[in-house]
C-alpha cells in the first residue's frame, strides 16, 4: 500500500521503553491507475491495521476480529458514510491538483493521514497531513493552530484554512479529546492482541568476506513491533553496523538482522569481544548474544571449497595406488615365503628382475 | 513623436540622478499566468470549489525605458490581465524570463490574498487586536512564479486600488535554490530573502524557518525584527544558522546547514510575516549518494556443470531507490542479454542512514561459456555505474596459479612416493635378486 511507504517506513527512532498507542487513519485518492481502487481509507491501531474501505466495496469493514466487540451496531454504517463523503472530496482534489500541477497523465495521488498518539505517561499528539504525489503538501500544526503549507500550491489552501479559527479550534479539540478516547477504547477491547508480548528469539551468523567479516545479529518472533538491537564490542567506538527492516512474521510477530562489519578475519577476533543486544517489553532483562569466531553457522557444511578439487582426487588417487602397491608387495612377500603360488610369483619377480637388471646393465 | 522623446529624455535622466539604472533598464517579464481562486467548502474538509483560468502578468519596476508591449495571448479575459509593479525589480529576473519560442515557460499562479493577522507568538507584536488600517482596503493577490531549471522561486503580496488590475508588489519572498542537491558531510546555504517597498525602510517583519518531511515538521527559527527577539523555546537543538545581522540591511535570511546528514533531507519554509500579511517559499533539500559497487568473487572461477554464485554489493547509496540489473556478454561475438533471475536481498540501513542491497545470480557453465562476461548495471539519482568480470571455466583455459601450485605440490608428492617406493622395493628386493642370480 503506498501510503505506508511514504509515511511508515524507517521510523528507526521508536523509543522502546516509552510504550506508545497510536490511531491512524490513512485516506488515499489516485487518479490514472487503472483497476486500482481511486481512494481506499485504513484505519491503524499499535500500527495494526483494524479497518479498510475502497471505492470498490463501498463498505467501511473490520479487519481485526476484537474491533466487533468495541462498537456499536450503527459504527460501520456512520464509518462507512465518512468514507462515501471523503471519496468524493477526494477525487475532485485529485483532479484540481492535477490541473494545478498541469499534468495530463499518469498516475497520481492524493494521500491524507490523521490520527493521534498517547504514551504512557499521558503525553498526547495529534496530526493531520496531507501529501500530493509523494511530497508534502499541508498538515496542521495543533501548537500554533495554523496550517504548514509545504507546497506554493498549498498556500491558498493555508490562507484559507488559517483564517477558519474556530474550525482549528475543533480539530485540536478532536485529537486531544475524541481522537483519545476511541484510541483508550480500541486499546481496552483489543488487549489481548495489541499489548500481548511474545518474547524474541536470536541466533547469530557470521561470513567471511573480501573485506573482513560481517557477523549477523537475528531477532525474530517478537511482539509488539519495537525492539532495540545493539552491537557492542565494550567501547566506544562506532561500530559500522547495517540494520535491516522490522518485517512481518506470519504470525503476527516480527523479525529484524543487524549486521556489523568488521575489517578483521575472523581469527584475528577474540571470542566475546563483540556483543550484540536485544532490549524489547517483553523481556525482564536484556537478551546478550556473544559472538565467537570458530563457531560454525547453522546448516552449513565445514566444507574448503577454494583448493581446486582435482588436487585432492589426484593425491588421494597417488596414495591409494601407492598403498596397492606396498599391499601388492607385502602381500607378494608373504606368499613368495609361504610358496603358494610359485609359478605366478616365479613370473611376476622375474620381470621385475629383469627390469631390475637391465638398469643395472 | 517629440512629446514621446521628451518624455523619455526625462525619465532617463530622472533615472540616472536617482541612481536607479539597474531599475531602469531591467527588462522585465511578461508572463502567462494561472488564477486559481479556492472557495472555502465546508469546514475542516479539503476545499472542493476550486476555479482555474488563464491569467497574463505585465510587470515593470515603475522605472522602465522600455515596457514590454506584447499583446496577451488571445481569449485571456481582460480583467485577469495584471500590470504589476515592484520597484524592487526582484520580478525583473532573467531567471523568471520567458525564452521566446521554447516550450518551457516559467511556472506562475496568482490567488486572491485575504489580509489577516499573524496568530503566531513571533509575530504578535506586528499587528494590535482593535485596529484594521485603511490601507487594508484594497484588493489582494499572492502570486508564485518559479523560473526555468529551478533557478529562482519568488512569491510575491500584490496589493490593487479596488477594481482595478494595477498592482504593486509590497513585498517579495525569494529563493535562488528553491531545489538543492547535495552529498552527505556537506555545509549548504537555502537561499531566502525577502525585499520589501524601497520608500519603506522598517523593521516591522518576523521571520520563521520551518523543516517539514513526510508529513512530520518542526519549527527551526523564529525571530521577531521589531522587537529584535530570537523565540529560543522553539528553536530545537539543528545545527542550523541565521545571520540575524545581515537580516535587515540586506534581506537575507539564509539558512546555513553544516555538516549535512541524512535527518536533513526534506523541505525548508521560509516566511516572511508583515503585519496582516505574510509570504514564503519553500526549498527542497535533496541528500543523493552514489552507490558503491562490488563484484564478488573476483575473479570468477567456476567448474563445468558446477553451480557458482556471483554476487553484486551495492552500498553506500541514498535516496533508497535502486536498480540493479544483470547483463551476460559471450566471448564468441553473440549478442549480450539480460539476466532476470537474479536474488534481491533485503535492503539494509547504516548508521549513518546511507543504504545497501546485495543482488546475486547463480551460473552453471559450460565449457563454452569460459571468457563470458559478467555485468552488473546500477540505475541510482546520484550515478549510474557498471562493473563486469569475465567468467573463467576450468579446463577451459591454461592452468591458473591455484591450478600451477597444485601441480606442483602433486609432481612432489608423487616423486616422493615413487622415490619411497623404489626405496622400499630395491631394500626388499635384492635378497630375492640375490637369490634369483644364484
Amino acid at each position: 500500500m503506498p501510503i505506508f511507504l511514504v509515511l511508515g517506513i524507517l521510523n528507526f527512532s521508536i523509543s522502546v521503553f516509552a510504550a506508545t498507542h497510536s490511531l491512524k487513519y490513512f485516506y488515499t485518492g489516485t487518479s490514472g491507475a487503472n483497476g486500482f481502487p481511486e481512494f481506499i481509507t485504513v484505519g491503524m491501531i499499535d500500527e495494526e491495521q483494524f479497518t479498510y474501505y475502497d471505492n470498490f466495496i463501498k463498505r467501511e469493514t473490520p479487519r481485526q476480529s476484537w474491533v466487533m466487540d468495541a462498537v456499536d451496531p450503527d459504527y460501520w454504517d456512520r464509518n462507512t458514510q465518512i468514507c462515501v463523503g471523503a471519496e468524493q472530496q477526494f477525487k475532485v482534489n485529485v483532479d484540481t491538483l492535477n490541473k494545478r500541477f498541469n499534468q495530463t497523465g499518469g498516475i497520481h495521488t492524493l494521500q491524507n493521514m490523521y490520527g493521534c498518539e498517547l504514551d504512557d505517561d499521558g503525553t498526547t499528539r495529534g496530526f493531520d497531513q496531507y501529501g500530493y504525489d509523494g511530497d508534502d503538501y499541508l498538515s496542521f500544526d495543533k501548537q500554533t493552530l495554523t496550517w504548514i503549507a509545504a507546497s506554493q500550491r498549498a498556500l491558498t489552501s493555508k490562507g484559507i484554512r488559517d483564517a477558519e479559527m474556530a474550525n482549528n479550534q475543533y480539530l485540536k479539540g478532536y485529537y486531544e479529546g475524541t481522537c483519545i478516547e476511541w484510541l483508550k477504547k480500541y486499546v481496552e477491547y483489543g488487549s489481548n492482541i495489541l499489548k500481548r508480548k511474545v518474547q524474541p528469539e536470536g541466533f547469530l551468523t557470521h561470513k567471511i568476506t573480501q573485506f573482513g567479516t560481517e557477523v549477523t545479529c537475528h531477532v525474530t518472533g517478537f511482539f509488539p513491533r519495537a525492539i532495540e538491537v545493539v552491537w557492542h564490542n565494550g567501547g566506544p567506538r562506532d561500530l559500522d553496523i547495517e540494520s535491516g527492516e522490522v518485517l512481518p512474521n506470519e504470525d503476527g510477530t516480527f523479525q529484524v538482522k543487524k549486521t556489523l562489519k568488521l575489517t578483521k578475519k575472523p581469527k584475528d577476533i577474540k571470542k566475546d569481544d563483540y556483543t550484540c543486544r536485544v532490549a524489547h517489553s517483553s523481556l525482564p532483562d536484556d537478551k546478550i548474544f556473544r559472538y565467537d569466531p570458530a563457531m560454525r553457522n547453522p546448516n552449513e557444511p565445514n566444507g574448503n571449497g577454494s583448493f581446486p578439487i582435482w588436487i585432492i582426487v589426484v593425491v588421494v588417487g597417488i596414495l591409494l595406488a601407492a598403498a596397492l602397491g606396498v599391499g601388492l608387495f607385502i602381500w607378494k612377500k608373504k606368499s613368495s615365503s609361504g610358496d603358494k603360488n610359485p609359478k605366478y610369483i616365479q613370473t611376476s619377480t622375474g620381470e621385475n628382475s629383469s627390469t631390475g637388471s637391465s638398469n643395472e646393465a | 513623436m517629440s512629446e514621446f522623446s521628451t518624455i523619455y529624455k526625462l525619465s532617463l535622466l530622472a533615472c540616472f540622478a536617482a541612481l536607479l539604472a539597474p531599475l531602469c533598464l531591467a527588462r522585465c517579464p511578461a508572463l502567462e499566468c494561472w488564477y486559481v481562486e479556492e472557495k472555502s467548502s465546508r469546514a475542516g474538509s479539503f476545499p472542493s470549489a476550486m476555479s482555474q483560468e488563464k491569467s497574463f502578468l505585465y510587470i515593470s519596476t515603475g522605472f522602465n525605458l522600455a515596457y514590454n508591449t506584447q499583446n496577451p495571448p488571445v481569449g485571456i479575459n481582460p480583467n485577469r490581465v495584471y500590470r504589476i509593479v515592484d520597484s524592487t525589480g526582484t520580478l525583473c529576473s532573467s531567471a523568471l524570463q520567458p525564452v521566446d519560442g521554447a516550450v518551457e515557460k516559467p511556472e506562475c499562479e496568482i490567488n486572491p490574498f485575504t489580509p489577516h493577522p499573524a496568530m503566531v507568538d513571533w509575530t504578535l507584536s506586528l499587528t494590535s487586536p482593535d485596529t484594521s488600517p485603511a490601507y487594508l482596503t484594497a484588493d489582494w493577490l499572492s502570486s508564485s512564479i518559479q523560473g526555468l531549471k529551478n533557478k529562482l522561486a519568488v512569491s510575491s503580496i500584490l496589493r490593487l486600488p479596488v477594481g482595478t488590475t494595477e498592482a504593486t508588489a509590497v513585498m517579495n519572498v525569494y529563493s535562488h535554490t528553491p531545489v538543492l542537491q547535495t552529498k552527505l558531510k556537506q555545509d549548504v546555504l537555502l537561499d531566502c530573502g525577502f525585499t520589501l517597498p524601497q520608500e519603506e525602510e522598517n523593521s516591522e517583519f518576523s521571520l520563521e524557518w520551518r523543516y517539514q518531511y513526510r508529513g512530520e515538521g518542526r519549527l527551526l527559527f523564529a525571530y521577531d525584527a521589531k522587537f529584535d527577539k530570537l523565540h529560543e523555546k522553539y528553536i530545537t537543538k539543528d545545527d542550523v544558522e541565521v545571520d540575524i545581522t545581515n537580516l535587515h540591511g540586506s534581506g537575507n535570511a539564509s539558512l546555513l546547514i553544516k555538516n549535512v546528514s541524512i535527518r536533513h533531507g526534506g523541505t525548508y519554509i521560509c516566511t516572511i510575516y508583515r503585519p496582516y500579511l505574510l509570504a514564503q517559499v519553500a526549498m527542497e533539500l535533496e541528500i543523493i549518494e552514489p552507490p558503491h559497487l562490488a563484484l564478488l568473487p573476483s575473479p570468477f572461477w567456476a567448474a563445468p556443470g558446477h553451480e557458482a554464485v556471483l554476487t553484486c554489493e551495492v552500498s553506500g547509496y541514498y535516496p533508497l531507490d535502486v536498480e540493479i540489473k544483470w547483463m551476460a556478454k559471450p566471448a564468441n561475438g553473440e549478442p549480450a542479454e539480460f539476466l532476470t533471475e537474479a536474488q534481491l536481498s533485503g535492503h539494509r540501513q547504516s548508521i549513518e542512514g546511507t543504504f545497501s542491497q546485495t543482488s546475486s545470480i547463480r551460473i552453471i557453465p559450460e565449457t563454452q561459456d569460459h571468457l563470458t562476461q559478467y555485468s552488473c548495471l546500477i540505475t541510482h539519482l546520484g550515478a549510474s555505474s557498471k562493473k563486469s568480470v569475465v567468467l573463467q571455466v576450468a579446463g577451459a583455459s591454461g592452468p591458473s596459479i591455484e591450478d600451477a601450485v597444485g601441480m606442483f605440490i602433486v609432481a612432489f608428492i608423487s616423486y616422493g612416493l615413487l622415490k619411497l617406493i623404489y626405496w622400499v622395493f630395491s631394500a626388499k628386493a635384492s635378497p630375492e635378486d640375490d637369490k634369483k642370480d644364484k
